[in-house]
């Protein structure tokens, strides 16, 4: 989900860098030491993720992990999926240097936004049945119910917003590029429904396995400062 | 394998001026600089011209690492697999804009485009393919980038290969139990693997951490608060290696900087694109 170096012309990769820049600066004033062994474990992840091919029935695909990361990083996925693309672009030449800002802006804002969104949501504890017993039991869906759906739309929506972003920096790079950018948001839906779909068993998974990986939503003290607990 | 080797390839104690096989090699401050240098370079042309000679440029830079390593199959391997993925998104591109432009307009536009993205994958691969991961760190640090980036980037490169044998492992097996899962199947078992094998890898990279943050001199492990023994000075200096920057590295630096004004400026016109239009 990222775009070669040379595509893109010299106004688009400055104004890539200077809001890579700005968040990255935002971001790593929101992140303690303690925070980073996990962002470097999801960092490997998202790496090893790009690189790895699942076999799905006839098909394969690899999935971005975007949602995913956003939901466990918080405003650290930011800095750990900038450090993911260096890596490619070091070790295996995929992406560039140059267009790094750009490539970083694609994949990292929607990782923020599916956290902005629907990390309340997913951290919210589960709602009791009916008769106020036992949690709804069954299949995913139904056990989470709005943490499910908020975590279905965390690991779809990176996917359709990231496309956006790519049909937005070819056009404009060069406008008849729309059409390749057009064929892109086009593809992004089965790939996007897909990764909804990973990103709920994924989340469904750690809400019961090990609750504290997800990241706490922002909150804001009684004092009026902002702090993130991750 | 490449990933095990590259994750334990910590030359910082090693001579930093030559490179894994011994040879005499650039500061990687130059090898980076340089390589994003001539990636602006390439993305500043906006001619034929400019592109065919930055392209053929990059060629020509490529070849000595390549035939240097012609007997290495992962350096080979590495060359296949970034010239597939960068024209298979330029096969999309030949195939998407005849849609939008005019035959002969969208033949010169899919031309210059195919011409700067292999020039930037040949310079990239000529620069950047033998950098070790600890001269990537030193040179990453040397050049300002914050030290919880660094850091970060040093356990990413730590964790990577731990990481990647589990998922393998654990993949491996799940294929031997589930053979041919149906899709949804295959989705749930895919994300609860993932998820179990990065519970595990959070967990140990937590240890390690308490681990290099623990000091012999005073029992105990500090944290972020305590700025007189902050995480990212645990990691020991030598790490950083030593880095030597000659005329050799000013002057390669220099020159691709000259070859972006000229690009910018682009004083030549466009020849290339006059002669094919003639024909």
């Amino acid at each position: 989900m990222h775009i070669s170096e040379g595509i893109m012309t010299a106004p688009v990769l400055g104004a890539g860098w200077a809001v890579t820049a700005g968040l990255m600066a935002f971001s790593l004033r929101r992140v303690k030491d303690s925070m980073l062994p996990k962002m470097a474990v999801f960092a490997s992840a998202f790496f090893l993720a790009s690189l790895v091919r699942v076999p799905i029935g006839a098909t394969s695909a690899h999935f971005a992990l975007l949602g995913l990361m956003g939901m466990t990083l918080g405003w650290g996925s930011f800095p750990a999926i900038f450090m993911a693309l260096i890596l490619q672009a070091l070790l295996f030449q995929f992406g560039g240097l140059a267009s790094l800002g750009v490539n970083a802006c694609i994949m990292g804002i929607p990782a923020l936004l599916a956290y902005a969104l629907f990390s309340r949501a997913v951290t919210a504890p589960a709602a009791p049945a009916a008769n106020g017993e036992q949690p709804v039991t069954g299949g995913t869906f139904l056990r989470l119910g709005r943490a499910g759906v908020a975590a279905f739309l965390a690991g779809a929506l990176p996917i359709v917003v990231g496309t956006g972003f790519i049909f937005a920096a070819l056009t404009a790079s060069h406008a008849a590029l729309s059409s390749t950018g057009g064929l892109l948001l086009g593809a992004s839906a089965p790939l996007a429904f897909m990764e909804g779909l990973v990103t709920l068993f994924a989340v469904g998974f750690l809400r019961r396995v090990a609750p504290d990986m997800l990241a706490a939503p922002a909150a804001l003290s009684r004092q009026g400062e902002k702090h993130v607990s991750a | 394998m490449y990933l095990h080797e590259r994750a334990t390839a910590l030359d910082g104690d090693s001579a930093p001026r030559h490179d894994e096989q011994g040879k005499p090699g650039l500061d990687p401050r130059a090898r980076l600089l340089c390589a994003a240098g001539c990636a602006v370079g390439v993305s500043l042309a906006a001619s034929l011209t400019a592109a065919a000679l930055w392209c053929a440029l990059g060629f020509t830079a490529l070849l000595p690492t390549v035939l240097g390593q012609a007997a290495d199959r992962t350096a080979g391997r590495r060359v296949r697999a970034g010239l597939l993925s960068v024209n298979a998104f330029m096969l999309a591109v030949w195939c998407t804009l005849p849609l939008t432009l005019p035959w002969p307009e969208a033949a010169a536009l899919a031309s210059l485009l195919t011409l700067k993205a292999n020039a930037a994958l040949f310079f990239l691969l000529a620069l950047c393919s033998g950098l070790s991961l600890a001269q990537a760190a030193s040179a990453l640090h040397a050049l300002g980038l914050p030290p919880t980036l660094v850091t970060l980037f040093l356990l990413t490169c730590r964790h990577l290969h731990d990481l990647r044998q589990d998922f393998a492992v654990s993949l491996q097996a799940l294929r031997l139990r589930v053979p041919a899962p149906h899709w949804r199947r295959a989705l749930y078992l895919y994300a609860c693997l993932l998820c179990s094998v990065l519970v595990r890898a959070n967990d140990k990279a937590t240890a390690l951490r308490m681990a290099l943050t623990c000091r012999l001199s005073r029992p105990g492990y500090q944290d972020r608060h305590d700025e007189s023994h902050s995480f990212t000075s645990a990691l020991p200096r030598a790490l950083y290696g030593r880095l030597h920057w000659s005329w050799r590295e000013t002057g390669l630096c220099a020159l691709s900087l000259l070859l972006c004004l000229l690009t910018a400026l682009n004083p030549f016109g466009d020849h290339l694109a006059q002669a094919l239009a003639r024909l």
